[in-house]
């Protein structure tokens, strides 16, 4: 697929740039940069070894390269806390991560479709007055804000739901559905937290695609021919409406990602966004880098997910 | 739209938020209610909104309003003074990007779409973790993240004009290039760019929230919404108001831009006035 | 075949009213071919979309009556309308592209009209779509089936807008500008192509156009329409051999002759046509009237035997 390959050599100088981006931020952390390279338990002796072999006295760009070596080498550093590997410490938190962002944009798509739908195509009505006031709302909350409030009328008052954590100790061993439905207790909070801000943003942009589609002529010539609303709506508006969600998904991947950290944070869900978060109170600036470095992989890595989605439903995109 | 029009809700948005900045400039001038003053008493047992204390006490006995007027000028002021940096770059970055066009613009392209792909307010979390944290770190942090979306902007409406007849006897009037770009291209972005720059006040307010609420932004004793939110995550369960209250205030004030922001765009672009107005 | 009786359809911009068509009335008999000319803004395409109910959200057809075979189309539901749709009316357009939905090929738009109207199989449903696009002259129909609208030239989509529509065989189409989008040699050939195909299939045909000579060359009558209602009928012979309106006599004048040796004078009308939020009094077209009198403004007009035509006019007494 030349395609692919283009587009894959495409986010080579982007990842480039990121790096250069993330290794000249280091540059402003207290200390200096070997530190981020090496084992916390090494001796001072070493340490200034470690230093000259960096070439800590050579030029910036040619510390950057070195750097650089060291990052296509898998290495990017140890973390200050635990001592682990900072690309061990991240990929063991990724599944929890990604387990939580699938679910939640699987759900907010479901959501997102037929509420803009039917938003757009009952134009000025009461439904559709009250899904612009809501979306106008939940652009607004904060959401950890929203969390916040979760937690204090779901689990505190009400008791219904665990305030955090991914599974309550003691349910490891359980058998499949009992865990299953522990699982489900804990995600469900921080989950709705993430979908309220998800559709928010999505329903205005489909429900303002919805009905500059319903506009078009293709849709009058539809009518023409004697099509029924129903396949016109679902059949002809649907994979039209598509295409621009396609779109902001993927360019409002970075703000979705960062939203959700924070979530994971206040819920203490074991995934990246906890232990990024966790890491800026513990001043861990290796982790940290590599969240940022990971995180920019995911969302070029999802722009171009984007982007074939796209290519794959408009004809148009050669 | 049935009781409330888009004009409506601009309005009273514009009215909400002229109000609360009045408020955040003139209360300090005319009252000389203290934030930091504490009630002794108080201490430890933070009591719920009455007529004394009208949105209730902190765990150390502070007036919830009070400090929630000053956390008002914090984010009012983080909002304007970011979005003025992020809007100049932006803008900046934009007009030379589109009037330049070919490699310069391919190049400076790249380098937004890098920046589009580092998550905002992660990286501004590391910044944030490694100065000092403070206020004025917060706003040009805010400014210098957040530039990305208004450069991209004003290259198209550059792009979409620099071509158009009336620019082109500009130069054959021989007008020199910095009036051509600031007196005959600039204005033509100034309707988008107003537009962005409420939505960006919104979402810096929100960073600010973010920031302050991990305890990166405004610090103690200062007030500002965030580290009011900061301050009530202990107190969760005794104290809900002190949670409620800031984050009600700031949604508010968040939406009232969002709502400014969506009237201005709606009343300048006849296009979306025919196609999605209520 | 269809009765337009006292059409009047209106148009809600803010807080106004705006009257697009005012008290219209004609009739398409079977196996004719009428015309409507008039400026952009007369209220042409509103007249069209009025029978088939697809106007915009802020129209509405305020009074009249639209009979199509006896049957008044204003009382159906949408559900009703539906089945009249497409099967008894079919609809051609002004931009071929934009009446194709982009996103599916050509052929399983014509397929879908195809199985929509007609109980047979899906195989069925696309060999007759092959066969229907083989019919409007598409070169290699099997392989354009499987092509997508943009793939497509303009006059390409046209002839395979005018295939969907044939394969339901209405008893009426609607044309309306078939061929504004159109390059001149293309128009030729897409003008020639419905001939044809209207006496195929006996079809009977409303053609709306700004453009005199695609009148001239199709159309058995002729309707000239002005601010929303009609102010000439007749033959398209009487028509474009003795135009009795003023706007009509305006109108033809202003189509060039390329023939040097004939003195042309075309008649300029003063000024442009006004708002439809601001119609003149009595007759709407006596602010631009070479011939105005000074009862136009007072009058109320309707069309009149004059000859063999019908006109709107007060010099006709």
């Amino acid at each position: 697929m030349p395609y692919l390959f283009k587009r894959l050599l495409g986010s080579v100088p982007l990842l480039l740039g990121i790096c250069f981006l993330s290794f000249m931020i280091m540059h402003l952390a207290p200390g200096d940069p070997t530190l981020m390279f090496m084992d916390p338990s090494v001796s001072l002796q070493d340490l200034a070894q470690v230093r000259e072999n960096l070439g800590l006295d050579k030029p910036i760009l040619v510390q950057f390269a070195l750097w650089l070596k060291h990052l296509f080498q898998g290495d990017l550093g140890y973390s200050f806390v635990s001592g682990k590997p900072v690309i061990e410490a991240i990929l063991e938190r990724f599944p929890a991560t990604l387990f939580l962002s699938i679910s939640s944009l699987i759900l907010i798509l479901c959501i997102t479709f037929p509420l803009g739908l039917i938003s757009g195509y009952k134009k000025g009505s009461m439904f559709d007055d009250c899904v612009t006031v809501f979306s106008f709302i939940g652009l607004s909350i904060p959401t950890f804000w929203l969390g916040l409030v979760f937690i204090l009328f779901f689990s505190l008052e009400l008791n219904w739901f665990p305030t955090s954590g991914y599974l309550d100790p003691g349910y490891q061993y359980s058998q499949w559905y009992v865990k299953l439905s522990n699982i489900g207790a804990h995600i469900f909070l921080p989950l709705l937290t993430i979908i309220v801000g998800g559709v928010a943003c999505l329903t205005r942009y489909h429900r303002f695609s919805i009905i500059q589609i319903l506009n078009q002529d293709y849709i009058k010539a539809g009518r023409a021919r004697g099509l029924s609303e129903t396949r016109l709506l679902f059949k002809h508006s649907f994979k039209n409406a598509a295409m621009p969600i396609i779109t902001i998904l993927g360019m409002d991947l970075p703000s979705l990602i960062g939203g959700s950290y924070i979530i994971e944070f206040i819920f203490s869900w074991p995934g990246m966004g906890q232990l990024g978060v966790a890491s800026v109170f513990s001043r861990d600036y290796p982790i940290l880098m590599g969240m940022i470095l990971f995180s920019s992989i995911l969302i070029i890595t999802g722009n171009l997910l984007a982007d074939l989605a796209y290519k794959w439903v408009d004809p148009r995109v050669s | 739209m049935g009781i409330l029009t888009l004009e409506k809700k601009a309005l009273f948005s514009f009215l909400f938020l002229s109000g609360l900045a009045l408020l955040a400039i003139l209360f300090p001038i005319i009252s000389s209610s203290d934030p930091n003053y504490f009630d002794p008493n108080l201490i430890g047992e933070p009591k719920s909104p009455s007529f004394a204390h009208l949105f209730g006490t902190d765990d150390l006995g502070r007036d919830i309003l009070i400090r929630c007027i000053y956390g008002s000028r914090i984010s009012l002021m983080v909002g304007f003074i970011s979005v003025g940096i992020s809007i100049t770059i932006g803008t900046l970055v934009g007009v030379v990007s589109g009037y330049a066009g070919g490699v310069a613009d391919e190049i400076i392209m790249r380098i937004v779409d890098m920046f589009m792909a580092i998550p905002t307010l992660f990286l501004i979390l590391t910044i944030q973790v490694m100065m000092e944290p403070s206020i004025t770190n917060v706003m040009v942090v805010i400014g210098l993240t957040s530039w990305m979306g208004v450069s991209r902007l004003v290259r198209a409406e550059v792009l979409s004009v620099k071509n158009r007849l009336f620019i082109t006897a500009a130069k054959a009037r021989g007008i020199s290039l910095g009036p051509l770009l600031f007196k005959h291209i600039l204005p033509h972005c100034l309707n988008p760019v107003i537009v962005a720059a409420m939505l960006g006040m919104g979402s810096a307010i929100l960073v600010e929230s973010v920031l302050s609420f991990l305890g990166l932004g405004v610090q103690p004793p200062h007030a500002s919404w965030g580290n009011m939110l900061e301050n009530s995550l202990s107190f969760l369960r005794q104290a809900p108001w002190m949670a409620l209250i800031p984050g009600v205030l700031i949604t508010l004030t968040v939406l009232a831009l969002n709502f400014l922001g969506d009237g201005i765009r709606t009343y300048f672009d006849p296009r979306s006035k025919t196609s999605a107005r209520h | 075949m269809l009765d337009i009786k006292n059409l009047k359809t209106i148009f809600k911009v803010g807080k106004e009213t705006v009257t697009a068509v005012d008290d219209v009335s004609f009739s398409v008999e079977k196996g004719k071919v009428i015309g409507l000319v008039g400026e952009s803004g007369s209220g042409k395409t509103v007249t069209a979309m009025s029978i088939l109910n697809l106007l915009p959200d802020n129209a509405k057809i305020e009074s009249g009556e639209i009979l199509f075979n006896g049957e008044d189309l204003l009382k159906k539901s949408n559900k009703e309308l539906q089945l009249i749709r497409g099967r008894d009316v079919g609809l051609i357009f002004q931009n071929p592209l934009a009446a194709l939905n982009p996103v599916f090929t050509v052929g399983e738009q014509i397929q879908e009209t195809i199985l929509l109207h007609r109980g047979i199989s899906k195989k069925e449903a696309k060999e007759e779509a092959i066969s229907l696009l083989k019919k409007v002259n598409i070169p290699d129909p099997e392989v354009r089936y499987d092509n997508y609208p943009h793939e497509f030239s303009l006059g390409m989509c046209q002839r395979a807008m005018i295939a969907m529509t044939l394969s339901m065989k209405p008893k009426l189409l609607i044309a309306d500008e078939p061929t504004a989008s159109l390059d001149v040699t293309v128009q030729a050939q897409i003008l020639e192509l419905l001939g044809e195909l209207t006496e195929e299939y006996g079809m009977s045909v409303l053609m709306i156009s700004h453009d005199l000579g695609v009148i001239a060359q199709y159309c058995d009558e002729v309707m000239v329409m002005y601010l929303g209602s009609l102010v000439e009928k007749g033959s398209a012979v009487d028509i474009f051999k003795d135009p009795k309106h003023p706007y009509t006599q305006a109108l033809l004048s202003s189509i060039p002759i390329p023939d040097p040796s004939k003195k042309h004078k075309p008649t300029i009308l003063q000024g442009d046509i006004p708002s439809p939020l601001h119609i003149p009094s009595g007759c709407r077209f006596h602010p631009r009237c070479p011939q105005v009198k000074p009862e136009c403004s007072k009058v109320s007009l309707s069309l009149k035997r004059v000859d063999n035509s019908e006109v709107a006019c007060v010099i006709y007494k």
